[in-house]
């Protein structure tokens, strides 16, 4: 598999006639983390598939915007994480759950990631699911990337706007509430 | 560095995806994206007055120097010849004292010129 050059991706990006094809590279190179990201916020295979279809093609759409001054990871993780947050306060205004609701609305999504075809977790993902769905949404997006990603702290601060002493703590608040949940269900 | 219960449970979320998605998924992202519309920039069409604007701009700046060299031209022409009228006065009286005075020239030569001329 060719490597992934990002700064001459990115060179393609801007010329009409290397644009389709260097996109094309994007999509091949990014599907994966990008996917996972949006799952994990989400949980159904369905709507994540959506989502990242919805996350490409705004992409596509904007790719003239797109300067080289932020890494092309950043900016479509950036796509990936408001698809995602708008389309879970979509579908909480749909159920008329308010923002304090949240949880509840997660934790239903959890009761349908039990029937999903898509999930085949053991007892202890399954609840370490159910720890994560308990998180508000932010602590819930700062955990996924640093705990499954292994992101650096440097670059979450870059997607999500936010310094990195506060990433930190917010990480740390998000384990010790995991921990506190795993707890609860004898798991050590 | 005590171990949380995080460090002791691998790091896996137990979800999956279909099988041969992310194969699939290239092909169905790329079909979906609308074409892009080149923009060709042509350059705009040079009109006959932009091509000529400077030289106009130059020509009327050199009409309005020449213009203005001819109004202090005249202004000053103007000045001068009505000091020289002034002056070829006070050299005309000068010249008939100065012939009258030197020649010794009588009242009642005088009196007779002016009859003369009448």
């Amino acid at each position: 598999m060719a490597q992934f050059d990002e700064d001459k991706i990115t060179e393609e990006l801007r010329h009409p006639d290397t644009c389709r094809n260097a996109f094309s590279e994007v999509v091949k190179h990014y599907s994966r983390p990008l996917y996972w990201q949006i799952r994990r916020m989400v949980t159904s295979h369905d709507d994540a598939d959506d989502l990242l279809q919805n996350t490409f093609l705004k992409a596509w759409d904007n790719i003239e915007l797109f300067r080289g001054e932020a890494k092309l990871s950043t900016w479509l993780y950036r796509i990936a994480v408001n698809e995602s947050i708008n389309f879970l306060n979509k579908q909480r205004r749909m159920q008329n759950i308010s923002l304090d609701g949240e949880n509840d609305y997660m934790l239903t999504s959890l009761t349908s990631l039990e029937s999903d075809e898509y999930f085949d977790g053991d007892e202890i993902q399954k609840y370490l699911q159910e720890a994560i769905m308990t998180l508000p949404e932010k602590q819930r997006l700062v955990f996924n990337m640093k705990y499954f990603d292994e992101m650096k702290y440097e670059d979450i601060s870059d997607i999500l706007g936010t310094s990195v002493g506060a990433l930190k703590a917010t990480y740390h608040h998000a384990v010790k509430k995991i921990e506190n949940y795993l707890k609860t269900k004898n798991v050590d | 560095m005590k171990k949380g219960i995080l460090d002791n449970i691998n790091r896996k979320s137990g979800m999956k995806v279909p099988d041969g998605y992310f194969e699939s998924l290239h092909e169905r992202v790329m079909q979906n994206l609308p074409e892009k519309e080149i923009i060709v920039e042509r350059p705009a069409p040079v009109s006959f007055w932009t091509m000529a604007k400077p030289w106009v701009y130059m020509a009327a700046m050199f009409a309005g120097i020449a213009l203005m060299f001819k109004v202090f031209a005249w202004t000053s022409d103007d000045m001068t010849n009505s000091k020289m009228e002034a002056d070829a006065k006070d050299s005309d009286t000068e010249i008939v004292e100065d012939f009258i005075f030197y020649n010794n020239v009588s009242d009642y030569t005088i009196y007779e010129y002016f009859a003369e001329v009448d």
